[in-house]
């Protein structure tokens, strides 16, 4: 069970408090290779989706070491949990206790 | 545990400006235990370096838009013992001061980041910073130096009242 209630049932994230989950307008940069969440804040992919870290996570695996926190792609929980974030030739890559995921375009694998 | 948010959203800074500001209150209270703290931009795509401080602050405290701090876990009946205040005084909070005060500021943490890529702070349970009740200092997210461009930036603190 999740300790933190950032985001709304729908796994939305409030847009108004945290404007930096979204893109704002047509997009103008992808982000350079390499740059990973923390401690960047944001990461903008070539199809324009922009990631970040939201502020949900599991307090009883927080404290037992697992230090994550929910993936969130557009202002939305992905269901995933990483403690970092990273891109890399193109690729969204997660990294935690379940090792190295990368983004295929829909899910993580 | 409590936690909650200080969330500045598209401000224009002044300048060399505290972005988010916090103080624990007066003892006996709960201590400040800070979870997160964030730097984003938005107003354009100009690759740029700005460096980024967590300070602490003595009074005299900077001159703030009051913020209430809002809930990360909107069940929890109580609100924080922070309350809003232009002030910067023992138990309140604000965002995106527009005068820096007198008091000296230390820094805690320094860092810097590209624009384009915002700041993120996430410290690990034994890094997490503890500002404890009755401190005679708040702590502040700041620029030490000024923006290129003063629109549209976003961040503040995630907090627990341990």
């Amino acid at each position: 069970m999740s300790a933190s209630f950032s985001a709304a049932a729908d796994g939305r994230y409030d847009h108004k408090l945290f404007p930096f989950m979204r893109r704002r307008g047509e997009q103008t940069h992808v982000t350079e290779a390499y740059v990973s969440i923390p401690p960047a804040l944001q990461i903008t992919d070539a199809e324009g989706a922009i990631w970040t870290l939201g502020f949900d996570y599991d307090e009883r695996e927080w404290r037992a070491g697992r230090y994550e926190y929910d993936v969130v792609r557009n202002g939305r929980m992905t269901g995933e949990f990483a403690r970092t974030i990273e891109f890399r030739a193109g690729k969204v890559i997660i990294w935690g206790a379940d090792g190295r995921r990368t983004w295929n375009g829909r899910q993580f694998v | 545990m409590r936690e909650f948010s200080i969330n500045a959203t598209d401000v224009t800074v002044a300048g060399a400006t505290t972005l988010a500001f916090v103080n624990p209150a007066a003892a006996p209270s709960v201590n400040i235990e800070i979870l997160r703290a964030w730097v984003g931009f938005a107003a354009n795509a100009t690759s740029a370096q700005q460096k980024i401080q967590i300070v602490s602050q003595v009074t005299a405290f900077p001159t703030l838009t009051s913020y209430t701090p809002r809930k990360r876990k909107p069940a929890d009946p109580n609100a924080s013992v922070i309350t809003g205040a232009t002030n910067g005084a023992a138990g309140t909070c604000g965002i995106n001061a527009s005068a820096e005060g007198a008091g000296t500021k230390t820094v805690e943490l320094p860092d810097a980041c590209n624009v384009l890529n915002g700041w993120l702070w996430i410290p690990t349970p034994p890094e997490t910073m503890i500002w404890p009740a009755g401190s005679s200092s708040g702590l502040g997210l700041y620029f030490p130096t000024a923006p290129s461009t003063l629109t549209n930036w976003s961040g503040g603190f995630v907090y627990r009242e341990v």
